[in-house]
């Protein structure tokens, strides 16, 4: 009877990590297609087999700087930009136990564009374009310090929710500002677009700056695993299991500031991916925090992949920006989850 | 042989006094309820013992050594610590919940082993709770997860176990088969530290009563020399009926202290 029944235990957890692995590897999949097509989406057609065998003979023909210099920073910089929102999203979901968490939440995104809004403003970025990255991720960090010092002791996860509604109307009234103020018309139409949030015209440079430390912050997001899983029970289980909260929250809070910090100040602000990616996956890894990270990695990657190819496929002329796109779609998401959430409650 | 200590504990909310110079000391191998009115700094106190509260003055101490001393995973295997009303932030499926108990014994992203699962498998059964395998936690009624949590705790398989009011959302039968199975890990070596409100309940299975009274332990000793009526006057202000039946004593809280006498 001991036998059969751990064994019952056994195999129904291989069973659900098998389907898990079968979820990984379709999401990887249909990832390794959209990115490819997203290389062959664009004004300029380029055709598969001399584009690719141009780009590795460094050739200098036209499809070849589109495909080099347009292109494929572009679909690496959605790649990279999605996963950390998903990432992001997950994580911070765990953290506050609360299905309506996002990047914007903890005030990451909002300090973050107003460093890039600075940047410009100051006229600094039109000098040496790597200001406006310096600026978002200097941005992302002054929010992540003053978040710590403000929440970081005591974990009160309360705390943390409040300081970032605290910082993100701080950093939107300075960004307002920062409009308002603006002593010519063409910085304050730059600053507006900026904040719109877009993948268009990024160059290799982006990739080189923003690539490494959303890499670092992601990688640091998907060791939290075990602890987000503890979370689940309450704090006080949590810390009574062996997790030490406060590292798991610095943890969080730097994995999220490094890569969204990087990811705003290359692409502004992009809204939403965070919270719809996660809610999607969720049922299909058994509502697990933990191997929920993963997954809403792949399935933001996945999703703004997909997005910016449709914006760029229904624009004709003016190109749609991502972040409107994102948020057309993820704000009546919001609000149906703010309905879901409530009638739950009730 | 290992024990766990409070030494002069006082914990304040702001200006009031929550625990006030509490000192107790938790041998292995009693079952020990812990009573007292609403107020009286139970849950402060089973907290500060599990680690989780920080205290003003005095000090809790594992096997003479200071609870801050130890890494805090290794406390993790040695102290359990039971929730009062069971909270679980997402529809996780039963196993799931109490495989977590096994999370002091992994590292970072370690998968469970073999001997996790048996652990698992022999905790769910004690708890009676092996037929809910599958179910989600949002699907279960409260006794049930209350068991769930419980199972969740021995699976830790730790040396003390500190439950508050685990028995408070349950029916009778449940009742005497949670307080039978908390007195079975205390004798068989474990120590129970259990946080109640039924004086039936401490009197039938505790080793030893607690009873706290606005922050100060009002009596410590066997349920017997604890439950008198000049006591449970004091502490509680009721007038209690006792009995006996199959030679063991029961009580029944009768009517508010000294209103026969007006």
């Amino acid at each position: 009877m001991l036998a059969t029944g751990n064994q019952r235990l056994i195999e129904r957890d291989r069973e659900s990590d098998k389907c898990e692995r079968k979820l990984l590897i379709l999401l990887s999949v249909a990832l390794f297609l959209l990115f490819f097509s997203s290389l062959f989406v664009g004004p300029v057609s380029i055709d598969l087999f001399s584009s690719e065998w141009s780009f590795l003979s460094e050739s200098t023909s036209v499809t070849a700087v589109i495909f080099q210099e347009i292109r494929l920073p572009r679909a690496i910089l959605a790649l990279f930009i999605g996963a950390t929102l998903g990432v992001s999203g997950a994580a911070l979901q765990g953290l506050l136990r609360n299905p309506l968490a996002e990047p914007g939440v903890i005030g990451v995104s909002g300090s973050a564009s107003l460093g890039a809004v600075i940047a410009f403003y100051s006229g600094a970025a039109a000098i040496f374009p790597l200001a406006l990255p310096i600026g978002g991720i200097s941005g992302a960090m002054l929010a992540v310090i003053f978040l710590y010092l403000l929440a970081g002791r005591e974990s009160s996860i309360l705390t943390l929710i409040l300081a970032g509604i605290a910082v993100t109307s701080l950093s939107g009234a300075l960004t307002a500002l920062a409009l308002n103020l603006s002593p010519n018309p063409y910085a304050a139409t730059e600053i507006f677009f900026w904040l719109m949030g877009s993948l268009a015209d990024r160059s290799f440079e982006h990739v080189y700056i923003a690539v490494p430390l959303m890499v670092f912050g992601i990688a640091s997001l998907l060791g939290c695993q075990r602890g987000l899983d503890a979370l689940a029970l309450g704090e006080d289980t949590a810390r009574s299991l062996g997790i030490n909260l406060n590292h798991l929250t610095l943890r969080i809070i730097v994995g999220v500031a490094l890569s969204v910090g990087a990811a705003v100040s290359v692409a502004g602000g992009i809204g939403f991916v965070g919270l719809v990616v996660p809610h999607l996956l969720r049922p299909f890894v058994g509502y697990q925090p933990g191997k929920l990270l993963l997954v809403s990695a792949l399935g933001g990657a996945l999703l703004l992949l997909l997005a910016d190819i449709v914006v760029r496929l229904i624009s004709t002329g003016q190109e749609l920006k991502l972040g409107v796109l994102t948020s057309l779609i993820g704000a009546p998401f919001f609000l149906y989850l703010v309905l879901k959430t409530r009638r739950q409650l009730l | 042989m290992s024990r766990l200590d409070a030494l002069g504990l006082s914990v304040k909310f702001g200006n009031s006094l929550i625990l006030d110079d509490v000192s107790l000391s938790i041998p292995r191998g009693k079952l020990i309820g812990l009573l007292g009115p609403n107020g009286a700094g139970k849950t402060t106190l089973i907290r500060a013992l599990a680690g989780l509260q920080k205290v003003e003055q005095g000090q809790v101490k594992l096997d003479g050594e200071k609870l801050s001393a130890f890494d805090q995973q290794d406390l993790g295997r040695r102290i359990a610590y039971l929730a009062q009303g069971a909270e679980c932030s997402w529809p996780l499926k039963v196993e799931r919940i109490v495989m977590l108990g096994r999370t002091p014994y992994l590292y970072q992203n370690e998968r469970l082993r073999e001997d996790d699962y048996s652990v698992t498998e022999r905790v769910m059964r004690e708890a009676d709770v092996s037929h809910l395998v599958g179910r989600t936690v949002n699907t279960l009624s409260g006794g049930e997860l209350t068991r769930v949590m419980l199972a969740r705790a021995l699976a830790s398989e730790p040396e003390f176990l500190l439950a508050d009011e685990p028995v408070a959302s349950l029916d009778p039968l449940h009742q005497l088969e949670v307080m039978g199975l908390l007195a079975n890990v205390a004798h068989g070596g474990g120590a129970v530290v259990v946080v109640l409100h039924d004086l039936n309940l401490a009197m039938r299975f505790c080793d030893r009563v607690v009873l706290l009274s606005e922050g100060r332990v009002a009596a410590d000793g066997e349920p017997g020399e604890v439950f008198t009526a000049e006591i449970l006057e004091q502490v509680y202000g009721i007038d209690v009926k006792f009995g006996e039946c199959e030679g063991k004593p029961w009580l029944l809280p009768w009517q508010r202290a000294g209103q026969n006498s007006e």
